[in-house]
């Protein structure tokens, strides 16, 4: 069983948010303060009902309500009126099979949309009981505006509209820890981590009684024995009742705090971040009974590059038909070694986007690139694609001259692409980037435009192309001669060519060609940016 | 498509139906049954049978009370395909007609108290609505969670559950309804929707079903527990229904039907130890008739002997043998008698058709 889809709303910063859910992998990619972590938390919470190894009624924080809506009901109520207390609502919709009656016990309409599906939902939302109190608190201005919890209520329910146990949740999540700082809570952390998520009840039964087995069996070994012997010779304070020691047998479950996961004869702890989550997910994979969700967050935080590419591999290799693995991240390396096709991307306010409709081959291009290029076009406010280094460094240098900053300062990123432009314009499209491709008309405007039709009729409203219609300057360096004198790029360049023909074939000559721009992006000299160029940084 | 499997079982007091339908769901384990009876008492005593058969509830029967059932895999799943208010929580149970001015369009006002409890009396209509409602979704559902659905004490239901009964048969979910008409004390709701079937009528309702095909029919009329005067007693309160008859006859020094004088009911007691029945709790009641039970709460139960303080109607009927005395109150009278296995007695010393033995102590 798997998740085909989540809907939140009201939780953290995300709003009326409906995701969908591959069957395998599933990468969140999006800008800080967008809500991936929340996506992640949001799921953990609806099929566990735990929020950071706890309960969530109890772990229930204000800070867990959208602080946009909460600000509208304090300001409502506050001028008079009425309103609804914000509420939270997470949904999990899961596969259904009609021959497996699993499913069936978790189908209804009970979720948002009346839809007929299995599935789990949680809600916080004000309890009954204190309608009046929640009021009251919220309309009195000496109460700081932030949503009294206690007047809260969580409700877990299936689609079915009954109340859920944990046992009858048919998909353990299970949340990969890849934080240092998150990890320190007790050396036990590990072990009950694995007990509670990982182990089937009778295996937990056979440590417990192995472990009952070997406290009786020490008090009976020789060493123990002779203490306790010597003990009871000790003369202790005038008492006559008999000292000696004992493991603890008060404690039903201490077993848990006795044992630790070792690995290789390491202690758990001691081992290195990367291999601990790899183990982490192959413990919660191996022999597990019910269908898993391996939930990641931003692995590249806490790993080095080597464990990352392990633990990608893992990841790549280790998600099949039951389990299903969301990850978030903010890496192109990451998103690009896991196929970008499983992408899901969260952006600002809107909608989350898939690139599962991407063309194969553009998809295939995209995960053999090593770099960051595809996070960088996506992470972007806007990016202007240029052929090569040269236009990069033209482009850079044409935009500070205007701007005063450097485009990055903006959020703005020149993308090299070589030839890959179609590529890059597809996502831009899909995606609603808003992106500008800078190119050289290599002598054959028609050839161009035919090429490019869709991006110059204005069908991808986000899309623009900047070439110059003049065909006689088929590139960069006839298109910079074109609109500065020979005199200033001889200047410029530190060269004394007394032809345009002779300038050009030293500038396009591969040698020369990337030296030659580094020149115009460093010179103190004032050039003007060819017309085209010019468009592409308004 | 109705299951050519559905089954309807008319079986008497002590027949053993509900060990035989624990033994059926048990040594069906390709299955996954639904263990539907009526009172949370009854689901107790289902679940210790498995017990005692089993070791426990095998892991493909849920067991459920008959309104758990309605509300949890009935009325809630789809309920927005009638209802669009509140999840309904849990069920109102109010007796009489309190509802019966507001039309049946009113939804919200006619099924429910509070906008979230629903009426149990209309808590069946309210599903079949549901199935109509959202293209038989409800009974989709049932089926992909489960193959069987056993109803015990079937004799229980009434009015619009019998509807409903109509439409699980109607599907291809296999039924089985287990019960003893003659037995139907309590009624899972009160509304006059199906009165006819009501009672002992309820053997009509499925005579017809198994007419169309929807269901077979068939009888456990051998009981373990009472012998044979016993049955005889019991057999001719049901005229035109099939004879119950005892399985084996264990001798003791007691046996039968018997009337003891109210003067002798003290050494009755003292030599038989039997269990007292009344109808209900009365004041200045003697004291062994406080130390009793209702005859209602003596369901399910069993014992060697029991003592019945007879009603006024039961006493014309002793005197005279006329059924229409006890025309109203036959099925309690008649779940009285047949908790005994060795002798019933009443506490009565007029005249008697029906019953000639008096006991008096031996001198």
């Amino acid at each position: 069983m798997h998740i085909t889809r989540v809907y939140i709303d009201g939780f953290k910063r995300l709003t009326k948010f409906d995701l969908q859910l591959n069957e395998n992998l599933n990468v969140i990619v999006g800008d800080n303060e967008t809500g991936k972590t929340s996506v992640l938390e949001a799921i953990n919470l609806v099929l566990t009902r735990q929020y950071d190894g706890r309960t969530i009624d109890y772990a229930l924080d204000p800070y867990f309500f959208n602080s946009a809506r909460v600000r509208d009901y304090f300001a409502t109520l506050r001028s008079g009126k009425n309103a609804a207390p914000p509420e939270i609502l997470i949904e999990a919709y899961l596969n259904d099979d009609s021959s497996d009656p699993e499913p069936g016990k978790l189908k209804g309409t009970h979720n948002h949309g009346l839809e007929n599906c299995p599935g789990l939902r949680l809600i916080i939302e004000p309890n009954k009981d204190y309608t009046d109190e929640l009021k009251e608190y919220v309309c009195d201005k000496a109460n700081p505006e932030v949503v009294p919890v206690e007047y809260y209520a969580v409700h877990w329910q299936s689609f079915k509209g009954d109340p859920i146990k944990a046992r009858n949740v048919p998909l353990k999540a299970k949340l990969i820890d890849t934080s240092v700082a998150r990890a320190y809570r007790g050396p036990n952390k590990y072990v009950s981590q694995l007990v509670n998520d990982d182990l089937e009840p009778e295996q937990r039964h056979m440590l417990s009684l192995a472990y009952k087995k070997l406290r009786h069996e020490f008090a009976k070994g020789e060493g123990v024995k002779a203490i306790n012997d010597a003990l009871e010779e000790k003369d202790h304070g005038g008492t006559s009742r008999k000292l000696t020691v004992q493991m603890d047998l008060s404690s039903r479950s201490s077993w848990e705090s006795a044992i630790t996961p070792h690995l290789d004869d390491l202690p758990f702890d001691c081992v290195g971040k990367g291999e601990q989550c790899r183990v982490q997910m192959r413990v919660a994979i191996a022999g597990a009974e019910k269908s898993r969700v391996l939930l990641i967050e931003e692995p590249e935080n806490h790993l080095s590059h080597s464990n990352m590419s392990m633990l990608m591999a893992e990841i790549a290799e280790q998600c099949d038909d039951k389990h299903q693995v969301v990850l978030s991240t903010h890496s192109a390396f990451v998103l690009n070694k896991l196929g970008i096709d499983n992408l899901k991307l969260i952006s600002e306010g809107g909608k989350p986007i898939s690139l599962s409709d991407l063309d194969s081959k553009t998809t295939k291009y995209f995960m053999k690139l090593p770099g960051y290029d595809t996070l960088r076009l996506i992470l972007a406010k806007r990016s202007i694609l240029v052929e090569g280094p040269s236009d990069e460094l033209i482009v850079q240098r044409a935009y500070r001259d205007r701007r005063g900053v450097l485009p990055l300062e903006r959020g703005v990123d020149v993308i090299s692409v070589g030839t890959a432009f179609k590529r890059f314009l597809e996502i831009a499209a899909l995606l609603k980037l808003n992106v500008c491709a800078v190119m050289d008309n290599d002598g054959k405007v028609a050839n161009l435009k035919e090429r490019y039709t869709a991006y110059i009729d204005g069908t991808h409203e986000t899309v623009e192309l900047c070439y110059d219609e003049d065909g006689s300057c088929p590139t960069l360096e006839p298109q910079l001669l074109k609109v500065n004198s020979l005199e200033l790029i001889n200047t410029i360049l530190d060269t004394r060519y007394g032809t345009d023909e002779r300038l050009i074939a030293h500038m396009t000559d591969r040698k020369n060609k990337t030296e030659c721009a580094l020149r115009f992006f460093e010179t103190n000299e004032v050039w003007t940016a060819p017309e085209y160029i010019l468009r592409a940084i308004q | 498509m109705p299951s050519s499997e559905n089954k309807v079982i008319i079986a008497c007091a002590g027949s053993g139906k509900t060990t035989r339908l624990v033994l059926d769901a048990i040594a069906r384990p390709d299955r996954r049954i639904a263990f539907v009876t009526y009172t949370i008492n009854n689901t107790r005593e289902i679940i210790n049978r498995f017990g005692e058969r089993y070791g426990g509830v095998p892991k493909h029967v849920d067991v459920m009370t008959w309104f758990g059932f309605l509300l949890r895999e009935g009325a809630r799943p789809y309920q927005h395909a009638v209802y669009r208010g509140e999840r309904i929580e849990s069920i109102c149970f109010e007796k009489g007609q309190s509802k019966r001015y507001i039309p049946e369009t009113q939804t919200s006002e006619y099924y429910f108290a509070g906008g979230n409890q629903i009426y149990s009396k209309e808590l069946a209509r309210f599903i079949i609505r549901c199935e109509e409602a959202s293209g038989k979704r409800v009974t989709a559902r049932l089926r992909q969670v489960y193959t069987d659905v056993f109803v015990d004490e079937c004799q229980d239901l009434a009015a619009w559950d019998w509807n409903f009964v109509e439409v699980l048969l109607r599907s291809d979910i296999r039924i089985t309804l287990v019960g003893d008409p003659r037995q139907s004390i309590l009624s899972t709701n009160l509304s006059s929707k199906n009165k006819r079937y009501r009672r002992a009528g309820i053997t009509k309702l499925l005579e017809n079903w198994e007419k169309v095909g929807l269901c077979q029919i068939e009888t456990m009329n051998e009981t373990r527990r009472c012998n044979g005067a016993i049955c005889d007693f019991v057999n001719r309160l049901w005229p035109g229904m099939e004879d119950m008859t005892p399985l084996k006859e264990v001798q003791t020094e007691h046996d039968g039907v018997f009337l003891v004088a109210p003067s002798r009911v003290e050494d009755y007691i003292a030599c038989f130890r039997p269990q007292v029945l009344r109808h209900q709790r009365r004041r200045n009641a003697p004291a062994y008739e406080r130390a009793g039970l209702n005859f209602g709460v003596a369901k399910g139960m069993e014992c060697d002997r029991v003592l019945i303080v007879p009603t006024e109607p039961i006493k014309k009927y002793l005197r005279t043998g006329e059924l229409e005395h006890v025309k109203k109150g036959k099925d309690r009278l008649h779940v009285a008698i047949t908790r005994a296995f060795q002798s019933v007695a009443f506490v009565y010393d007029g005249p008697s058709v029906v019953v000639p033995n008096r006991w008096a102590p031996a001198e």
